[in-house]
């Protein structure tokens, strides 16, 4: 039983399947890291287009209030396992635009981040990096962001009423925004 | 008893085989664009990736039309597939059967409310009555000019040698058809991913994605394998060496009509996709159905 959960750890460490929250400068960085130079389907990695298929959320860039209600929708409608990476100065602590009144500066607060990428912003080699570092910690069983948001739901919900005045809750398929 | 042992082996071992092409196909798509791309071997860990992912799926989903969806889907890649290989079998019940897996596409993606796979749906349906035809055309010419309806015994060389240019008729038809019955980029509008979020599949993920993908690369599989048979196989070829030549011919063919049209072209709309079926494959297969028709009439 524990030999057949390696393999399949293994396999998700192969096949990662993104879903890319491209909010904001990130998204320049991202088509060098899938075209020739870098190519990152050369480990599995491709872009894919709607939540329900993805098993990773990149978010890239600063997070307003109102994307970010879009960026909690699209997790939870991503089934488990599934992992976040914060990709950028500004999910982690608002980077240049810190003082902003509409920014969230810290996206750990509202959703489990499993892997951080500092810069402003990261370059290609950094992405690769980034890759690399998620295929081992997926691989090891290290990144269990899902159950973290199970199991500190309250404490997540609760952050996530605070800031936007109301609870979000998404009756599952039905758009709530 | 022999031969069930056979089928069931074959049941078992062509799915695998079949996600091994989709690999093969990814590979050479990526050397094609001078990347390094991913082993071929990918298919399958996504595969084991998907299976083993929690199901999560809108709360209003008609369970029925999705689960006969993608058995439809299933079944119309399955058993084409086994069919082929065991050269067993009727070739109306397989023009059938691989229509029904276009059928199964439609039924899963209205299964959900998404405006996406509603759009999908329309767009995969608008496809279907463009280019379903010219594969009714190409099968019922080879049917025509061989004078046979069985797997075993219609093949290219099977018949007279001066029948065999009457045979490059149905054989353009499958080409043109292959890139849109297998869903590839330049007319897989339908599933377009950046356009309208995968179609019909917007809404499904873990094993019933699996089920769709590894249906859709042994359809991939299951129309190289009936063109080779039908005309690209040589005369005399049986045991092991039907196997490897299969195989070898199978893998040229994807090259040529899936990978070089998919890099060749980018996704054209879906107006222009309908035009171009509706108008050149038809013209070539109606013009085609009336020479071998004439033919017929002098006794060929």
């Amino acid at each position: 039983m524990v030999e057949w959960l390696k393999l399949v750890d293994k396999a998700r460490s192969r096949s990662i399947w993104m879903l890319m929250y491209c909010t904001g400068c990130g998204a320049m960085e991202l088509p060098p890291a899938m075209t020739s130079r870098f190519d990152m389907e050369r480990f599995g990695i491709m872009p894919m287009a709607t939540p329900r298929q993805a098993d990773v959320i990149l978010v890239t860039g600063y997070v307003t209030k109102k994307t970010l209600k879009r960026i909690i929708y699209a997790y939870e409608q991503m089934p488990a396992p599934k992992w976040v990476v914060s990709h950028g100065s500004c999910p982690i602590n608002g980077g240049v635009y810190w003082d902003s009144h509409a920014t969230v500066n810290r996206l750990d607060l509202f959703l489990p981040v499993d892997l951080y990428v500092a810069g402003c912003m990261p370059r290609a080699e950094a992405n690769m990096k980034m890759f690399t570092e998620l295929m081992d910690m997926i691989a090891k069983g290290e990144a269990r962001g899902w159950e973290e948001y199970v199991k500190n739901r309250d404490y997540y919900k609760e952050n996530q009423r605070k800031l936007f005045g109301y609870d979000l809750v998404f009756t599952d398929g039905r758009s709530a925004l | 008893m022999n031969i069930y042992i056979t089928y069931i082996v074959l049941g078992l071992l062509l799915p695998l085989v079949a996600l091994l092409y989709d690999g093969i196909e990814r590979k050479m798509t990526a050397r094609i664009q001078g990347r390094v791309g991913p082993p071929i071997t990918q298919s399958w860990l996504d595969f084991v990736k998907l299976l083993t992912k929690k199901v999560k799926l809108p709360e209003d989903t008609n369970m029925l039309m999705l689960f006969s969806g993608l058995v439809l889907m299933f079944a119309g890649a399955f058993i084409p597939l086994i069919m082929v290989f065991m050269r067993k079998g009727d070739l109306i019940l397989l023009m059938y059967l691989m229509v029904g897996g276009t059928l199964g596409i439609l039924l899963t993606g209205l299964a959900f409310r998404s405006p996406y796979s509603r759009v999908g749906v329309s767009r995969e349906m608008q496809m279907a009555f463009a280019y379903e035809i010219s594969f009714i055309f190409a099968i019922v010419i080879t049917i025509m000019v061989t004078g046979c309806r069985t797997l075993e015994a219609c093949s290219a060389s099977s018949i007279p040698l001066i029948k065999w240019p009457l045979l490059l008729i149905p054989f353009i038809l499958f080409l043109f058809v292959a890139p849109a019955k297998v869903g590839v980029v330049p007319v897989d509008i339908g599933e377009a991913e950046s356009e309208i979020a995968e179609g019909p599949f917007v809404e499904i993920g873990g094993r019933y994605l699996a089920i769709a993908k590894l249906s859709k690369s042994m359809k991939m599989l299951a129309l190289m394998q009936l063109i080779t048979l039908l005309y690209l196989l040589p005369a005399g070829v049986t045991g092991v060496w039907y196997w490897i030549a299969s195989f070898v011919i199978d893998g040229v063919l994807v090259f040529f009509t899936i990978s070089v049209v998919r890099n060749a072209a980018s996704r054209i709309k879906i107006d222009q996709a309908v035009k171009f079926y509706a108008t050149v494959p038809l013209a070539i297969g109606i013009i085609g159905l009336v020479i071998v028709y004439l033919m017929r009439g002098w006794g060929m």
